[in-house]
């Protein structure tokens, strides 16, 4: 199932590659929780966090930031659900472009 | 009134960099130079000081604070106002305390990038009217 998002024009060139960054960034995030990194969790959560909304997608800088807090009192069993959301939603959106 | 033409950025995350320059440059017409680090920074601010620094607080290294303090050292430097961009204002830092330091603004981030240059000519216009004595 897709979700799609409709942003201006303006985006155009740079939504898509930061999407794919993240995309990317997901096995690294994946790999840091299987290993007990939650300090690296905590860091590249805090970038998502302050990124997300300046390439229209405020959704990811929400899960950015609670994924930050998360790592930060150290619940795992919350990291693992809000992850799971991430990768979730990275798997589902759909950008579309409009004038 | 004094106009705002050179503005360093001191942000270590490439996309808060990448959106940041085209907005800044773009539709502020600034001339933007970005730092990645404090070191980086202060190596390359001091030869050609800007009229405004943006800093980010979590920075690698030296952090925003220690960086802020280490610029009002620097002859050059420490009189050009700073303005705080920090992804955890509101939930883990204090604007209040930034502001204390000596900031002359706080702004979040994300950053809408339609009016983040608005929103720095406000800051600018503000300090200009209110704290510059030149």
């Amino acid at each position: 199932m897709s979700k799609t998002i409709e942003l201006p024009k303006f985006y155009e060139e740079l939504t898509p590659p930061y999407l794919n960054k993240r995309k990317e960034e997901l096995v690294l995030l994946q790999s840091c929780f299987d290993q007990g990194n939650i300090d690296h969790i905590q860091k590249l959560a805090h970038k998502i966090a302050g990124s997300g909304g300046s390439y229209g997608l405020p959704e990811i800088s929400t899960l950015g930031k609670d994924i930050e807090l998360a790592a930060i009192a150290g619940n795992n069993e919350e990291l693992k659900v809000l992850l799971d959301k991430f990768t979730q939603y990275l798997q589902e959106i759909e950008v579309v472009f409009k004038d | 009134m004094s106009e705002l033409k050179k503005i360093c950025y001191v942000e270590d995350e490439v996309d808060i960099q990448k959106i940041a320059r085209i907005c800044l440059e773009k539709y502020g017409g600034y001339e933007v130079d970005i730092f990645s680090s404090a070191d980086e920074a202060l190596k390359g601010m001091e030869p050609s000081a800007p009229d405004l620094i943006l800093l980010d607080i979590m920075l690698p290294g030296m952090d925003g604070r220690a960086l802020y303090a280490k610029l009002r050292e620097i002859e050059s430097l420490k009189d050009v106002p700073v303005v705080f961009l920090t992804a955890k204002v509101g939930y883990l830092d204090d604007p209040q305390e930034l502001y204390n330091l000596g900031a002359v603004g706080v702004l979040g981030k994300p950053f809408d990038p339609v009016t983040l240059t608005q929103s720095i000519e406000d800051i600018w216009k503000y300090y200009v009217e209110n704290h510059r004595t030149a």
